[in-house]
C-alpha cells in the first residue's frame, strides 16, 4: 500500500515540477530592451537547473515506484513540454536579442562610422589620383628647338604632313607632288646655299646645320612649266640682290617680256 | 501462450520507448547543432567585420599622412 502512494505521489510529483512555458512578464514598459534580454538569458539558465532537477525526480521516481509504466507516460509527456519550453525561450531569448540590436544606437552609430571611413577613403583616393595626375602633366617636357637650327625641309615637310592629317585621305598624286618638291628644294639648296656638303668647319659638320632663309619662297611652280629658275635669281635668293639691283631689274623685264610673248 | 502474449506487448512496448527515446536525443541533438553552428557563424562574421574594420582604420591612417606629406611638399 505504501509503494502504491509512493508511485501515486511521484507521479502527482512529476506533473506540478513548475515549468515556464512562457516567459515572464516582469519587466515594467520602462525596462530597457536590453536589459529583457538579459533576464530571458536568466530564464533560459534557470530552465537549465530545472531540466536537470526533474531528471533526476523521474529517474527516483521510477526506480522507487511499482507502477513504472504511469511514471513512464507522466516522464514522457513531462519531456516533451520541456522541449517546447526550451525552444519558447531560445526565441523569446532571439527576440530580445534582436530588439536590443534594433533599439541600440551603437549599431546605428558604427553603420554611420564605417560609412564616413569609406567616404573618406574614396576623397583620399580621389585626390591622391588628381595629384598623380598633376605631377606627371609636369614632369612632360617637349624638346624645342631653335627656330634657326630646324632644316628647312623637314619644316615644310612637317608642314605639309601636318596639313595632310586631318583627312586622312593621302592620295598617290599629292605624295608624288610631295617628293618633287622635296627633290627640288634639296636641288636648289645644294646649288645655293654654302653648307650644302658635309663639310666640317673648326669640326662642326656643316650638313646638319641648314641656315634657313628668309625671303621669297622657293617653291618651283610646277603650273607654269615656262618660268624656270635661273642662275641669276638664284643670287637674289640667296640674300644678295641689294647688291645686284640691276641684274634684278633685267630679270624683271624679262619675266614681263615672256608673258607678254605668250600672250 | 498468454505468457507469451505479454512478453510480445511488453516487447513492442519497449520498441516504442526506445523510439520514442531516441527521437527526442535526435531533435535535441539536432536544436543544438543548429545552436553552435550560429555561434560558430556569428563569432566568424563579427571577428571578419573586426579585422575589416582595423584594415579601413590603418588604410585611411597611412592615406592622411600622405596626403598631409604631400601637401606640405606643395608648401614648400
Amino acid at each position: 500500500m505504501e509503494k502504491g502512494k509512493d508511485s501515486r505521489d511521484s507521479t502527482a510529483a512529476i506533473s506540478t515540477v513548475p515549468l515556464t512555458k512562457t516567459p515572464s512578464k516582469q519587466s515594467g514598459e520602462d525596462e530597457c530592451e536590453e536589459d529583457r534580454f538579459h533576464n530571458a538569458l536568466l530564464e533560459l539558465k534557470d530552465l537549465r537547473s530545472q531540466l536537470y532537477h526533474a531528471a533526476d525526480y523521474c529517474e527516483t521516481a521510477f526506480s522507487k515506484a511499482e507502477q513504472k509504466k504511469m511514471i513512464l507516460e507522466g516522464t514522457k509527456s513531462y519531456i516533451c513540454e520541456a522541449i517546447v519550453a526550451v525552444v519558447d525561450h531560445l526565441g523569446n531569448v532571439s527576440s530580445k536579442l534582436e530588439q536590443s540590436l534594433l533599439a541600440n544606437t551603437a549599431v546605428g552609430q558604427t553603420e554611420q562610422r564605417i560609412d564616413c571611413l569609406k567616404q573618406r577613403l574614396l576623397t583620399c583616393q580621389q585626390y591622391a589620383v588628381s595629384l598623380e595626375l598633376s605631377s606627371m602633366q609636369l614632369s612632360l617636357k617637349f624638346p624645342r628647338h631653335h627656330e634657326h637650327y630646324v632644316s628647312p625641309v623637314t619644316q615644310h615637310i612637317e608642314k605639309s604632313r601636318d596639313l595632310s592629317r586631318p583627312g586622312e585621305s593621302e592620295t598617290p598624286p599629292k605624295k608624288d607632288h610631295m617628293a618633287a618638291m622635296a627633290h627640288s628644294l634639296k636641288s636648289c639648296a645644294s646649288d645655293c646655299f654654302l653648307p650644302a656638303s658635309n663639310q666640317t668647319i673648326l669640326g662642326v659638320q656643316l650638313a646638319k646645320v641648314a641656315p634657313v632663309v628668309k625671303g621669297p619662297s622657293v617653291l618651283p611652280r610646277s603650273r607654269n612649266p615656262s618660268i624656270k629658275f635661273k642662275p641669276e635669281d638664284l643670287y637674289m635668293l640667296g640674300g644678295v640682290y641689294q647688291k645686284k639691283k640691276p641684274m634684278q631689274v633685267n630679270n624683271i623685264l624679262s619675266f614681263l617680256r615672256v608673258s607678254k610673248r605668250k600672250t | 501462450m498468454t505468457n507469451a502474449v505479454n512478453v510480445g506487448i511488453a516487447v513492442q512496448a519497449d520498441w516504442e520507448n526506445r523510439e520514442f527515446i531516441a527521437n527526442i536525443s535526435l531533435n535535441i541533438r539536432r536544436l543544438f547543432d543548429f545552436l553552435l553552428q550560429f555561434e560558430a557563424t556569428t563569432k566568424s562574421k563579427l571577428a571578419s567585420l573586426n579585422e575589416k574594420l582595423d584594415v579601413l582604420e590603418h588604410r585611411l591612417e597611412v592615406l592622411e599622412v600622405q596626403v598631409s606629406s604631400v601637401n606640405t611638399a606643395m608648401l614648400y
